[in-house]
């Protein structure tokens, strides 16, 4: 093991040097370790409590029924099977909103573990995504049999959903690193995560459909990321048809776009980073 | 021997040291396989500056109604920091609280990033810095064990061998599977010195001399430490303790306000520390 810290010289060098923290993510001891952290998260919040993991469904299955009942009974919303498009699209916020509150806190609430452990540092945020999928597959599969049982038949185009969240896990993971390397720099960017989270929740079509919205309007919607995100997962759960092929490119779009301009941000904030937590 | 010494002599006379000194006030022993390795630490007019974020946050919002701030932002940590340890040095590190110590041991470690000069070090770093890094109170002994692991970096070595090694030298038994929180002091900080030292170093980091628990755990643990601090090739103490420095060393250095100010045998240096020490005790 040797360790020289220099600038590289040259393009290829300079090069190797820019790719190599990717590499890492080919080193199964990475994975191990961010699933460690993610497992004992969650044995941690549920480890004491009477109802233990039943919360994880609960709390989303009584934001369904609580939507569900103001949307399609009172506010009469145009859309068949309401409560299969929130599980479709709220689901999915859910798992996008948590992850990106959490990641401002991930590195500045551990920073006495984190200044003396050697481990690399990305592994804190990346194991927030993985519990926060957690949650998800486990909430979205009670809530998909819910249903099933209850409500619609079995569409197989269902089985395609892990293909349109590999997008969104991917990019989430590259915005929770840059969002947890950089918080410790700006202190403020949880406060403003959560006003930017809450205005986008209601700009995004995760409540309404995108049809309630007037025509003109609509194109506006082409410049919000998360709706590009959530769109191809809505089409497969709700409409049960294979998205456009326009619809999974913008999606791999505003994923390259992500995962780029968060590795740019961790590359400028790793380097002083442990003095500013 | 003398072949292989050779370049190495003329290397260390190059870097302003003589290791054949060095040799010769060398502890008893002393292996011919810790010369032969490559480990290394090369630091190079190292710099390192810490933030005080406080007062970076006043600054920002003084901009804002335009008054200049009053703090400096950055604290130097480390100035001007060059030191080479080569396989068979047991470097004692000495310094008044707050002179940079406990930091050129995370630099050497790679806790923390530098600022300025080179750093290059060679061979499988172990720092006992601080251990029980991670552990966490709400989860069992035997997941901790493996959460201190990987936070380590370590998985890779992570076995039911080692992890029962670890137990039974932690002497906790049946109680491994409770939750950390029901431990006691001691029970809690043998098995984070347990769980620590099971590793092959070739370059040895310790903060002070770890002794908890009992006498005999005490005992036994000091024991361990000692053979480890012998078989890595490179060790290196920071500690308050004169009697054991001059015990377990052979070359100690002085840190003064982030700067090495003394370099050389271990009593020359111990006396001329107690002076400076007695000098400003008395300032």
């Amino acid at each position: 093991m040797q360790h020289i810290e220099t600038a590289p010289r040259g393009f290829w060098p300079a090069f190797v040097d820019w790719i190599r923290p990717f590499m890492r993510l080919a080193d199964r001891y990475y994975f191990m370790t961010a699933i460690i952290i993610a497992q004992n998260s969650v044995t941690r919040q549920y480890r004491d409590s009477f109802l233990g993991i039943i919360w994880t469904i609960l709390q989303p299955a009584v934001q369904i029924v609580v939507y569900s009942v103001i949307f399609s009974r009172i506010m009469r919303f145009p859309i068949e099977n309401y409560v299969l498009y929130l599980i479709g699209s709220l689901l999915v916020w859910q798992l996008i909103s948590s992850v990106l509150l959490g990641a401002c806190n991930s590195i500045i609430m551990q920073a006495e573990t984190i200044k003396r452990c050697i481990v690399s540092l990305t592994v804190f945020p990346v194991a927030d995504v993985l519990r926060a999928l957690y949650t998800y597959g486990i909430s979205f599969a009670v809530m998909y049999v819910y249903a099933l049982v209850f409500l619609v038949p079995f569409n197989p185009m269902i089985l395609l959903l892990p293909v349109f969240l590999i997008p969104i896990i991917v990019g989430l993971m590259a915005l929770a690193v840059a969002l947890a390397f950089a918080a410790p720099y700006i202190r403020d960017l949880g406060d403003v995560m959560t006003v930017m989270l809450s205005v986008s929740f209601w700009l995004t079509p995760i409540l309404y459909p995108i049809s309630a919205m007037p025509e003109d309007v609509r194109p506006l919607y082409e410049f919000n990321p998360f709706y590009i995100m959530i769109r191809p997962v809505s089409a497969v759960v709700h409409d049960g048809v294979m998205p456009s092929e326009y619809m999974i490119l913008t999606q791999l779009g505003v994923m390259a776009v992500t995962v780029l301009v968060s590795y740019c941000v961790y590359r400028v904030c790793r380097k002083n980073f442990v003095y500013y937590i | 021997m003398s072949v292989r010494l050779a370049p190495r002599v003329w290397q260390d006379q190059h870097l302003g040291l003589d290791s054949r000194a060095l040799i010769a006030n060398s502890p008893d022993k002393f292996q011919v396989g810790i010369l032969m390795s490559n480990a290394l630490i090369n630091l190079q007019n190292i710099v390192v500056n810490g933030v005080d974020t406080q007062a970076r946050a006043q600054t920002l919002r003084q901009w804002f109604v335009g008054r200049k701030s009053m703090r400096p932002i950055n604290i130097p940590i480390l100035t001007d920091v060059s030191l080479v340890v080569r396989p068979g040095d047991r470097l004692g590190i000495l310094g008044l609280n707050g002179s940079g110590k406990s930091s050129l041991l995370k630099v050497i470690s790679g806790n923390y990033p530098i600022h300025g000069g080179t750093r290059q070090v060679i061979g499988n770093v172990v720092p006992l810095i601080e251990m029980g890094a991670g552990f966490d109170p709400e989860l069992s002994g035997r997941r901790n064990i493996k959460v201190s692991y990987a936070y380590r970096g370590r998985l890779r070595e992570y076995t039911q061998e080692i992890e029962q090694k670890i137990i039974d030298f932690a002497e906790l038994g049946d109680k491994i599977d409770l939750p950390l929180k029901t431990y006691s002091t001691g029970m809690a900080s043998r098995l984070a010195f347990a769980s620590a030292i099971f590793q092959q170093p070739e370059i040895l980091l310790l903060d002070e001399i770890f002794a908890a628990g009992d006498a005999s755990f005490v005992e036994k643990s000091t024991i361990y430490m000692k053979k480890k601090w012998e078989e890595a090739a490179i060790s290196i103490i920071v500690s308050h303790s004169h009697g054991e420095m001059e015990k377990l060393c052979n070359r100690c250095v002085i840190m003064l306000k982030g700067r090495l100010v003394a370099d050389g045998a271990p009593p020359d240096i111990i006396a001329e520390y107690q002076r400076m020490a007695h000098a400003h005790a008395t300032h």
